[in-house]
Parts: structure tokens; C-alpha cells; sequence
């Protein structure tokens, strides 16, 4: 049997194998009479409903912490960057997630309004140790780049009449605005924009530009106008 | 009561987010420079450059720095803008947690569900209309100089054009871009 297919239900809890050997063995130095066989999966300890209960669920949400700092604090770009550092911590790493049952997280957390990351820690988080799990994962996920803003916030409002940091916004500035109009056509392509409905997208667009309309009426004019539109025809325009 | 404002703002910010940070640029846009007018648009276009290069999530970065912003440019002490950094980022993934938390279970069955499947696809579409019209708020004279035969107006266009290559057709890596063209920005203006 394929290692990284075994999987143990302990009390709720959902472990794969190979991240529980990691986990528990490295624990074991701590509780004196814990006995621990990985091959059989048997559980001859004497702590055995203490460790299920309470220790086990403490050591998957520290793990939790740290996987989720590791990727808040290490990826540059936003949410999508961190999807193959999450795939390789979660999948390979750690066997948490089978790549399927990721991927699932991964379009959830697509579908669902809010930050895409913040996202993907609640789902995992939840999966893997319910509430305090997706407390942990949220937190360590958001806690490095929370600190660094902060800090690059204070700092530079003190050195904002500043020249050489006044012409280094000079440039900085036209090309956010290119790379936040590249991402236009690349998401057009996923969202599989055609010409029969790229009135949908223009419109949106040109209500919020030249309208000002808010983009929440925007949103909500587009649930709607999707929840009618599956209910009469449920294919989307040209789809 | 501007924490109480910062909060609700967010909170709407976060749960009318769909499809990733650069289409809660759009919101956090008209929201913050336009509704509120807690910072200028030259503001708000620097913050979006930093919460680039700096790691973690766009959204919650963005979010961060915006409330600080606020709560700083209305003439609070510094330590109340850290806790106004705190509310926002805050109020920004509370309720999508909670959303997350709820449909987690439901959506996970109902997702081949001819009309919710028909409604993300809208959705999808209608986020691409959202990106397109952050992108074309942020076309200022803030951004890009004055129109016409000046220095400023000119170097933008080209680092402009530039930028969206290498971003679109290169994939480059978007803060090696950041970096370049602050280095660009530097050089240009300072000689």
C-alpha cells in the first residue's frame, strides 16, 4: 500500500502516516513510557487518551502555525504565488491533503469571497483540527506580512518628502498600474471571456470606472443575475 | 468614531472580495480614496506598490497598510494607526472565515450544482471587469505626470509598457519588476 494512502481516524482527526511518524516520534523524548510502532499502527501507549485528546491536536496545530507562517512569510506576489509553496508544504511535505482533496480546498477557496490565502488556511485548517486549527493557520499565515507592513508603513512615512524616495515612487507608480492591467487578460483567459459574453466584464467595468458605481453593487448585480440565470438556463452565456 | 468606520469598511471590503487581491483593489479604491477620502489616489497607488513586494497575502497587506494610512492621515498618534492596521486586516477576513466555516460543507456537495456552478461563472466574468477597472481608476496625472512632451508623462508610458510585457508575456517575477523600475524611477529622476 502506498504510504502516503494511509490514513488513521483518531478521535476526529484525520492523520496521514507519514506526517504522524514525523510528528509523534519527535514528541517522544518528551513523555517518558510513550511506545509508538509505526509499521502496525499500534498504539500501546500509556498516555494513549491523553495524547489523542490533547497533546496530538496541540502538536497539529503548532504544525499547523508554523506551515502557514512558513508560506505567509516566504511567497511575494499575493495569494496565487503561494499556491505551489502551500501544495508542496501540504501535499509532499507534510501528506496533511491528497493533491485531489487539495484542489478542492483550492477551488472553495476560489469560489468564497475574501483574501484567497486566508482562505486556504481556514479550509486546511479546518480539515485537519476544526476551530483552533484554522485559528492557527490563519494567524501564522498573516502574522509575518502584518509585522512587515507595519514596520515599511512607519518607517517610510517618515521619509516620505524624502527626493530619492519620491523618484523611486515616480516609477514604481505607472508600473503597479501595468501590473495590475496584466492580470485583466490572463484571468479573461481563465474565466474564459468570448465574445459573446465580454459584454458582462465591459459592463462591470465601465459602471465602476466611469459611473463610480460601487463594486459591491457590481458583485451583488452579478450573483443575482448568475442565480437567475441557472435557474431558467443553466448553461452561462456560450459556455 | 474612524475605527468603527474602518472596521465596517473592511468588513464590507472582505466579504465583497471574490477572485483575489487584485480585484479588492477596485473596492478597497473606491471605499478608502473616493467614499471616505481617508488618502489621495497617489497614496493608495504607492501602498498597492509595496503591498506587492512585500511577502504575504495582496489583500491582507493592502488591507494593513490602508487602514494605517487612514487612521495616520487624519492626525492620530502612530500607535492608534497600529491598531487601526489590526481592525482592518481584521475586519477583512472575519467574515469570509465565517463564510468559509458555513458552506465549507454545503458547497463542497453542491458544487456540481447546475446554478451555483452558473453563478461562479458569472461571477468569474464579472471579476475580470473589476481588475480592468482598478487598472483604468489608476490611470492619473498622480501616476503618470501631466499628459503630454514632458519627462514624467513620457518615462511612465514607457515604464508602463515595459512592466505589462514582462508581466503578461515574460511572467516575470513581479517584485524583480518593482525593483527595476523603482531603480528606473531613481536614476531618471535624480539626474
Amino acid at each position: 500500500m502506498d504510504r502516503a494512502e494511509l490514513i488513521c481516524t483518531l478521535k476526529g482527526f484525520r492523520f496521514q502516516v507519514s506526517s504522524f511518524k514525523f510528528q509523534v516520534s519527535s514528541f517522544r523524548f518528551q513523555v517518558p513510557g510513550f511506545k509508538f510502532q509505526v509499521p502496525g499502527l499500534n498504539f500501546n501507549s500509556q498516555f494513549s487518551t491523553l495524547n489523542s485528546q490533547f497533546i496530538i491536536p496541540i502538536i497539529m496545530k503548532k504544525a499547523l502555525f508554523v506551515s502557514f507562517w512558513k508560506i505567509g512569510a516566504f511567497t511575494i506576489g499575493g495569494g496565487y504565488v503561494m499556491i505551489p509553496l502551500m501544495e508542496r508544504e501540504v501535499v509532499d511535505r507534510r501528506r496533511w491533503l491528497t493533491r485531489e482533496e487539495f484542489l478542492d480546498c483550492l477551488s472553495l477557496s476560489q469560489a468564497m469571497p475574501g483574501v484567497f490565502a486566508v482562505n486556504m488556511a481556514t479550509v486546511i485548517g479546518r480539515k485537519l483540527a476544526g476551530f483552533g486549527g484554522v485559528v492557527c493557520a490563519v494567524l501564522g499565515n498573516i502574522l509575518m506580512p502584518i509585522a512587515l507592513i507595519l514596520l515599511i508603513a512607519m518607517t517610510l512615512r517618515i521619509f516620505r518628502d524624502n527626493a530619492v524616495v519620491e523618484h523611486i515612487f515616480m516609477g514604481l507608480r505607472p508600473a503597479v498600474v501595468a501590473m495590475i492591467a496584466a492580470p485583466v487578460f490572463r484571468m479573461a483567459k481563465a474565466a474564459k471571456v468570448t465574445w459573446s459574453n465580454c459584454w458582462i466584464p465591459i459592463i462591470a467595468a465601465l459602471l465602476i470606472w466611469l459611473l463610480g458605481v460601487s463594486p459591491v453593487w457590481v458583485i451583488l448585480a452579478a450573483i443575482i443575475l448568475g442565480l437567475l440565470w441557472g435557474n431558467i438556463k443553466p448553461t452561462p452565456p456560450s459556455l | 468614531m474612524i475605527f468603527l468606520k474602518l472596521f465596517w469598511t473592511f468588513l464590507k471590503i472582505g466579504i465583497f472580495t471574490f477572485g483575489g487581491g487584485y480585484s479588492m483593489v477596485a473596492l478597497i479604491q473606491n471605499e478608502v480614496v473616493e467614499k471616505q477620502g481617508w488618502m489621495t489616489a497617489q497614496e493608495f497607488t504607492d501602498i498597492l506598490a509595496i503591498s506587492q513586494m512585500t511577502p504575504g497575502p495582496m489583500g491582507i497587506n493592502t488591507a494593513t497598510y490602508a487602514g494605517y494610512t487612514a487612521v495616520v492621515n487624519s492626525g492620530l498618534p502612530i500607535w492608534e494607526g497600529i491598531l487601526g492596521s489590526l481592525i482592518a486586516s481584521f475586519a477583512v477576513i472575519i467574515l469570509p472565515i465565517i463564510a468559509m466555516w458555513i458552506v465549507y460543507s454545503y458547497l463542497s456537495r453542491h458544487r456540481d450544482n447546475p446554478v451555483v456552478d452558473t453563478m461562479f461563472r458569472i461571477l468569474r466574468l464579472t471579476v475580470v471587469g473589476l481588475i480592468a477597472a482598478a487598472a483604468l481608476l489608476l490611470l492619473t496625472k498622480e501616476s503618470f505626470g501631466l499628459p503630454g512632451l514632458n519627462k514624467q508623462f513620457i518615462v511612465s508610458i514607457i515604464l508602463f509598457v515595459a512592466v505589462f510585457y514582462f508581466s503578461y508575456w515574460r511572467r516575470t517575477n513581479p517584485i524583480l519588476l518593482i525593483l527595476a523600475s523603482g531603480i528606473v524611477g531613481l536614476a531618471v529622476y535624480s539626474f
